[in-house]
């Protein structure tokens, strides 16, 4: 089996799939080496899937409708390269913009080569070939690529602790109690907890635990992989309790567990996909009355729920286990908005 | 460069303003507005004609790459216009037709094309504010048509709009400074609370959907301080109805990509949700198809069964009600001023900024706050009041003590 199939095989046990165009054999054989390379350099094997399928996005933009252009060509022609990375044939992020441009860099760096390609002089082209702004430092090059650098969807509205125990209580339907559970978990742990959706729906039993806390409490943690390591992020009560729920409809201690927390019906042993995990938290949604929301409005609740709770920023950080403190002001933004409309809306009706 | 623009003849013009009357007649309360056909049918002394830039591949390929940047498509028209205006400059200057590209290989004309200030009205002075906006499109050009203008001037076009700039510019200790442009006019002035409520009171009192719409909407605009435009384009997808019957609206925030959340109190919810009743109601009556729905795609602001109230209409409706409740008129902005004023009068500077959707202090300082006299009246008597009262429990305290 190839090492890019292999990749697809990862991503699809991880709930993300998607479509893809067939490529040439040649252009499929320099993904692979590209693959291969990336992996040697001791990249996540997620990132080089992601890579893989910007080069794929590029190799479609050149060339013409089901027809992309091969990967060997689109590598002869840094000014075509520059070209679609400039003004892309649909509006994308600002962020998948800078990444399709490193992924081009890679590639031309550890591809070319192999077809007889200079590859600093092609990365010289491409630089020369980019829009580029007036930069302050040695180390900025200013070069500048397509993008949006906002969401590209539209927020849904902010919400408050009270309304994330709304969306829980809703979360669980149907007759089968294990499925009500499961479901109930699962929207629990999304809105009571730092895990990100596809952290969640990737969850095992194996990865919680319950830890002693000062005072002989035990909460529980789960282990994620973030930034290179393993990190154990707080479940609080909320969560913790509806994934002790969960448990109890095992014939077996939480403790023995093993396998995926939130499994598909069906194929005993299956994971749930990122796409039904979506399912159940949109119709709990809607049955709490609120329009669908996506996990950044989840975790910028919860944060709004830990700082009700007493909980400093770099204490909130530490439970989101968010990298920077400052991610928690734009997480808690829109609520310190609304909570200044409040506050001018009390004082002028005086 | 000898490409003649395409100028239009008078004939044709009065055609252009004719068919506009007609298109305007239809609208009931839409008045010709002489100075916007001078726009369209591009006569305006001052105002470029739009196909000089069209026939510029420089400039398209430019505003297709600010689009995919994420530019907003304000921001793109603001950009085309100010590149307009340079060319146009550039053309007044030097006599003859001139692309971009060319204004790029002559430093001195770009320069002065840059600061040049004068108007499309004669004898007008423009401010500093639109000659910076200028300079930041010509350098947005720079950056993101940087290889194709490498290759035609053979530099940095960075530093070659570094050097016209610099030739322009005045030498004042350790840089440089912009002659040219007259400051901004800060905004007008604010209303009172009191004026306020008056015109509120007046233009609700028209019956039917018409009086509801006035209340909910201006009582909206003083209330939060929103922008008028943005809530004129409310759509009612935008407003969210949550568990709590609280309704929040995500408006268009000026220059920001994401919207601004805003959530009402309960009496102008209620009013918002009174005056879709008595529009529907209206609209049922007079067989129209359209309606007004929270939470579900349409125009919210209405006047008829066409499209959304226009902002002519929303302005004339608001000194109509000024001048019936003897009050000075005033634009709808205003009400954003008033909210500043009032806010800042009370809340820290930070808090209004917030609850305003002003991103930093320094605009809410110079354009929004307008202090009123009497309120500083009231607050001066109030603390003198206050230190009187101290004094004397001074004094009496020493003469106990005295005693």
């Amino acid at each position: 089996m190839s090492l890019v199939r292999q990749l697809r095989l990862f991503s699809a046990d991880s709930g993300l799939t998607a479509r893809r165009t067939p490529f040439d054999p040649e252009s499929e054989r320099l993904l692979e080496a590209y693959c291969r390379a990336r992996l040697a350099e001791g990249a996540h094997p997620r990132s080089a899937e992601r890579e893989v399928s910007q080069l794929r996005t590029l190799a479609r933009e050149s060339g013409a409708p089901r027809d992309p252009l091969p990967l060997s060509e689109l590598l002869a022609d840094p000014v075509q390269i520059a070209r679609v990375l400039v003004e892309p044939a649909f509006p994308i992020a600002r962020s998948t913009g800078r990444a399709r441009l490193l992924a081009v860099q890679r590639f031309v760096r550890l591809v070319g080569p192999l077809v007889g390609r200079d590859a600093a002089s092609d990365l010289c082209c491409l630089d020369a070939s980019l829009p580029a702004g007036p930069t302050n430092g040695w180390h900025a090059a200013g070069t500048l690529v397509a993008g949006e650098p906002g969401r590209r969807r539209d927020r849904g509205p902010t919400l408050d602790g009270a309304d994330l125990l709304r969306i829980v209580d809703r979360a669980a339907e149907g007759q089968d109690p294990l499925r009500r559970a499961r479901d109930r978990a699962l929207v629990a742990v999304q809105c009571f907890s730092g895990l990100r959706p596809e952290e969640v729906v990737g969850l095992r039993w194996e990865d919680l635990e319950w830890a002693r806390m000062a005072g002989g409490y035990f909460g529980l943690t789960a282990g994620v992989h973030r930034r290179g390591s393993r990190l154990r992020l707080f479940v609080p009560g909320p969560a913790a309790a509806a994934v002790r729920g969960l448990a109890e409809h095992s014939a077996e201690e939480m403790v023995t567990l093993t396998g995926p927390v939130f499994r598909a019906r069906g194929r005993a042993g299956r994971l749930l996909s990122y796409r039904s995990a979506r399912m159940i938290l949109t119709r709990a949604c809607r049955r709490a009355g609120f329009p669908a929301v996506e996990a950044a409005e989840l975790r910028a609740a919860f944060a709004s729920w830990l700082r009700v709770q007493g909980l400093s920023d770099h204490e909130v950080a530490e439970v989101l286990g968010l990298a920077r403190v400052r991610s928690v002001d734009g997480l808690l933004r829109r609520h310190a908005e609304l909570g200044a409309q409040r506050t001018v809306r009390e004082r002028l009706d005086r | 460069m000898t490409d003649e623009l395409p100028k239009s003849t008078p004939q044709s013009s009065r055609l252009a303003q004719a068919e506009i009357k007609v298109i305007q007649l239809a609208i009931p309360g839409l008045a010709l507005n002489h100075v916007r056909l001078q726009h369209r049918s591009g006569s305006h002394t001052g105002t470029p004609q739009l196909s000089a830039l069209s026939q510029d591949p420089l400039v398209q390929t430019y505003l297709r790459r600010l689009a995919a940047r994420g530019a907003a498509p304000n921001g793109v028209a603001a950009y085309r216009y100010q590149l307009r205006f340079v060319l146009r400059a550039a053309e007044r200057l030097t006599g003859r037709l001139i692309r971009m590209g060319d204004l790029f290989r002559d430093v001195s004309v770009l320069g002065r094309a840059l600061v040049d200030d004068k108007g499309g009205v004669e004898g007008e002075c423009l401010s500093k504010w639109t000659l910076a906006q200028r300079r930041s499109a010509v350098r947005s050009f720079a950056s993101l048509m940087h290889p194709e203008l490498v290759s035609l001037l053979g530099e940095d076009p960075h530093m070659v709009l570094h050097r016209a700039l610099r030739g322009m510019a005045e030498r004042v200790g350790g840089g440089y400074r912009l002659t040219g442009g007259v400051p901004r006019r800060r905004g007008g002035r604010a209303p009172t609370a009191d004026e306020i409520a008056a015109v509120l009171a007046t233009a609700g009192q028209v019956p039917g959907f018409v009086g509801a719409r006035n209340r909910a909407l201006f009582g909206i605009l003083a209330a939060t301080g929103t922008r008028v435009n943005a809530l004129r384009h409310l759509d009612g997808a935008d407003c969210v109805v949550l568990p709590s019957g609280r309704v929040r609206l995500f408006l268009h925030e000026k220059a920001k990509v994401e919207r601004r959340e805003v959530e009402l109190s309960r009496a102008h919810a209620d009013a918002l949700r009174e005056y879709a009743e008595e529009f529907n109601w209206h609209a049922s009556r007079q067989g129209w198809q359209v309606r007004v729905r929270l939470g579900e795609p349409g125009a919210i602001w209405r006047n008829s069964e066409r499209g959304r109230w226009s902002y002519d209409d929303v302005r004339r409706t608001l000194q109509a009600s000024c001048a019936a409740a003897g009050v000075p008129p005033f634009a709808p902005h205003a009400l954003r001023r008033a909210f500043a004023t009032e806010a800042a009068s009370a809340l820290p500077r930070h808090v209004v900024a917030l609850a305003g959707g002003w991103r930093g202090l320094e605009r809410l300082d110079d354009h929004y706050v307008r202090p009123h006299p009497p309120t500083i009246w009231a607050k001066l008597r109030s603390g003198e009041a206050v230190a009187g009262q101290e004094m004397d429990a001074h004094v009496v305290g020493e003469a106990v003590a005295t005693l």
